[in-house]
């Protein structure tokens, strides 16, 4: 046992989870393929923003807003059903997964099925439909190629849309060859051509077709189905018997609403403009002019979704239009895969799912979020998915207790008061392997991390002789955290000068640090209590119109992301508005400024998210270097293997 | 027009705009023969043009199947399955997305646009609409003004099937159609 684990109060749950991410962190060749996927999804997602000069701002108003109503009023579900009827349709309301099971075994019996074609469906993958139809007799054949895969391979999918990214051509064509029963080369075309002939047959004598739904429209009872393959098309028309399954948060009120749903979830999908085939299905249509045995079933999933609705803490994972954006941002999801950074739903917005519908101990994951908050960021629907993984990871240490680990570093702040006193004595201990020796098997902190240097004067004894400046330029409260105070102090020396040199102001008030590490590890309540001591002690200067100017990205990330939510009112929203990362700052009001920042990074502007640019692979190469480094790379650099996240400075 | 033609151009769907009924004849001859269609279904093409579609097929070395209702939907599985090429006809065109608006009411209509591995759909120049945000509406009207007996079948299609499940790489032609050509056609 490690240091780490022994500090780790571990229930069953977690060991699992370090054993996966243990054996994750050794497939280094499914883990770069998965990586490159990711980096691939990014790049599309940001051409087509490009090319079509895509307002993503505009995008997030526009769907959350449509999300935010439909969600929250229950009478939609109600009209959507009554339209189905209404058209001829069945419909039946399933309290849970079993229910929905139940329903679609039933009219398999009636009809004689015995073969099911589905067409990709998360939702009928979060109540594990193929395995629970297989007991009843019936086979269920996934018919989009990942799903395929991932069927055949008797794996759950590794991303919402790219389900196989995991997989390579070779470990494909070797399980299509174990379907069609014959040698199939591992070649693009040849694996395709197999699987089109295999699936063929299926599309042409299956009874049944299930598919998911995109969204639903309730003003007229239809359903909208997005797929690239055209195997959606397939499964909807050939059989017999059509069902649905839609959660019934998918529903929206109209059918401008479903425009905008739709393009906001292609875009941040897959990178295009819209998929190549969108049905839109309101009754299963006669063929041939015959409508003899064509039925056509809708079954609404509530399965924890009425329970998500009525708790604030978890219904804006509603809003979810699963388009996987927020898995290709994702640092540790990158590294660990969805198999281990997920349970069926993978990636972070699997986290709140996760916790919801399959419960509190399928969610152990939780703890894998680093908290960089690019997700919300990234979400085209701009869901507060950070926040939802920190009450997650809340409500699994309150019942399975503290990593000791993160206790530890939740200490910090105190920690770093008494380092920097004792310094230099504390970093000559600090350097011996003896004492990182016992402070591993004490705490959990893994002796290969890196661990910062202590300064014993701290900033505002520095700053002192420099004056507080002209302010013929403008009023700035220096925000120095932790890691300008007392580590590199000379970090914060050197933007206070810069900001003076400029003609500002510059006042560094006494205050606590930004709270981060609480949000990293669920004590949502110390942080908030962090948040109010420091907005109340900035109020005077915010009163007379300082703006807030912080070298630390994770400090400007809580107070315009984090400190609104954790102490919502007028006051937090002042300071959200007032604050600004350093460069960030200088940027925009001095384009001839002499210093420049190194090129700005591929993602939108006015990115606040401590990882200030996509994640690299295992490293820090990609994010800037300069004078002023950040501490978003000594995230990265500290090493997964630890398991357990670093702190912020 | 430009626009859609970009974006048909962009999603690898081969546009022809054709003035008149003997240039839409020569575009569909040409089309089936290159293609190699050994056999045809049509389905939806609306008088005004169905006469030129007839005279292209004619002189094609290829079964022509116009007309399906009253089959046993067995049998019409079957000849559609076995089909190479579906003719059919579309709505709308949509400019920004490239995509054609495919509105049916029998499913043995979509099936001509799904089951062969090449389609070519028809629709008339006039009939382009500028984005996604304007056509779904239109798809609104139609569905909602429909009795609850006659319901729409629609479908968006831009381009021709396609997967990134294989590393990533962008693969055309898995279970729709592989080749897709929009005749466009602008008679005067």
């Amino acid at each position: 046992m490690t240091g780490v684990e022994a500090s780790v109060r571990m229930t069953n749950n977690r060991q699992v989870l370090l054993s996966k991410l243990r054996r994750a962190l050794k497939d280094n060749e499914s883990s770069e393929r998965f990586w490159a996927a990711m980096t691939k999804a990014r790049a599309n997602r940001t051409a087509l923003l490009e090319k079509e000069h895509l307002d993503m701002h505009a995008i997030k108003e526009s769907n959350k807003a449509i999300k935010d109503s439909s969600v929250a009023d229950g009478r939609l579900v109600e009209e959507f059903a009554e339209n189905v009827r209404r058209n001829g349709g069945q419909v039946f309301f399933a309290k849970t997964g079993a229910d929905a099971i139940r329903y679609v075994e039933d009219v398999s019996k009636r009809v004689g099925a015995k073969l099911i074609v589905k067409s990709k469906s998360l939702t009928s993958d979060e109540i594990d439909f193929s395995h629970e139809l297989e007991k009843s007799g019936v086979s269920s054949v996934e018919t989009d190629l990942g799903e395929l895969i991932i069927q055949l391979a008797g794996e759950t999918p590794v991303h919402l849309v790219m389900p196989a990214a995991h997989k390579s051509l070779g470990q494909i064509a070797r399980l299509v060859s174990g379907a069609v029963g014959s040698e199939v080369p591992p070649e693009d075309q040849a694996v395709l051509a197999a699987v089109r002939g295999y699936l063929r047959r299926l599309f042409l004598t299956a009874d049944i077709g299930v598919s998911g739904a995109n969204i639903g429209v309730a003003e007229t009872g239809s359903i909208v189905i997005e797929t690239n393959e055209g195997n959606g098309r397939l499964v909807t028309s050939v059989p017999k018997v059509h069902l649905v399954i839609i959660g019934m948060e998918k529903i929206v009120p109209k059918w401008e609403d479903a425009a905008y749903l739709v393009k906001g979830h292609s875009s941040s999908a897959t990178g295009q403009n819209m998929t190549v085939y969108v049905s839109v299905i309101t009754k299963h249509g006669p063929l041939a002019g015959s409508t003899e045995g064509r039925e056509y079933h809708v079954v609404v999933l509530d399965n924890g979704r009425s329970k998500m609705r009525d708790d604030p803490s978890f219904s804006e994972a509603l809003n979810c239009i699963r388009c996987g954006a927020c898995m290709n941002v994702c640092p540790t999801y990158g590294i660990a895969g969805g198999h281990t950074f997920g349970y069926i739903y993978p990636g972070p917005i699997g986290i709140p799912w996760t916790a919801e519908v399959h419960g509190l101990d399928k969610a152990t994951f939780a703890h894998l979020c680093v908290s960089c908050g690019l997700c919300k960021e990234i979400c085209p629907v701009d869901i507060n998915i950070p926040m939802m993984i920190a009450k997650v990871k809340e409500e699994e240490v309150k019942e399975n207790g503290q990593l000791g680990v993160n206790d530890f570093f939740m200490a910090s702040e105190g920690l770093a008061k008494l380092a920097s006193a004792t310094a230099p004595l504390s970093n000559w201990a600090l350097r011996r392997a003896a004492t990182r020796a016992i402070m591993e098997s004490l705490f959990g902190v893994d002796r290969r991390r890196t661990l910062p240097t202590f300064s014993r004067k701290r900033l505002r004894e520095r700053i002192a002789p420099l004056g507080s400046g002209s302010g013929e330029r403008g009023k700035v409260v220096f925000f120095p955290d932790v890691y300008a105070d007392y580590n590199d102090p000379e970090l914060g020396v050197r933007a206070v000068r810069i900001l003076l040199s400029l003609g500002y102001r510059v006042e560094v008030p006494a205050l606590r640090w930004s709270g981060m590490p609480y949000i990293s590890y669920g004590e949502i309540a110390k942080a908030a209590s962090v948040a109010k001591k420091n907005l109340e002690a900035l109020r005077p200067y915010l009163d007379q119109g300082f703006s807030l100017v912080s070298t630390e990205p994770t400090a400007v990330y809580m107070f315009k992301e984090v400190y609104p939510t954790l102490a919502p009112g007028e006051l937090a929203e002042r300071a959200r508005g007032s604050s600004h990362p350093f460069f960030g700052y200088i940027q925009d009001r001095l384009g001839d400024l002499e210093l420049r920042p190194p090129s700005p990074p591929a993602m939108p502007s006015g990115s606040t998210s401590p990882a200030t640019t996509a994640p690299s692979r295992r490293g820090s190469q990609r994010w800037p270097s300069c004078a002023l480094r950040g501490t978003t790379s000594r995230w990265w650099r500290t090493g997964l293997a630890a398991a357990w996240p670093a702190p912020s400075g | 027009m430009k626009k859609f033609l970009e974006s048909l151009h962009d999603l690898h769907v081969k546009a022809h705009v054709v003035k008149d009924e003997t240039e839409t004849r020569e575009v569909l001859r040409r089309i089936l023969s290159d293609e190699g269609s050994k056999s045809v279904v049509v389905a939806g093409v609306p008088d005004r043009y169905a006469g030129a579609v007839r005279a292209a097929l004619i002189g094609l070395r290829a079964d022509v199947v116009e007309e399906l209702s009253g089959r046993p939907q067995g049998e019409v599985i079957g000849i559609l399955a076995g089909a190479d090429a579906g003719v059919t006809w579309a709505t709308n065109g949509v400019a920004l997305e490239g995509a054609i608006l495919e509105v049916v009411y029998d499913d043995s209509a979509k099936l001509a646009s799904s089951l062969p591995i090449l389609h070519v759909a028809l629709l008339e120049s006039s009939s382009i609409v500028h984005d996604l945000v304007e056509a779904l509406p239109i798809v609104g009207d139609i569905v909602r003004s429909s009795p609850p007996e006659r319901k729409p079948i629609v479908s968006f299609i831009s381009g021709p099937s396609k997967t990134g499940d294989i590393e990533m790489r962008l693969l055309y032609g898995v279970h729709g159609p592989h080749t897709v050509h929009a005749v466009i056609l602008d008679w005067r």
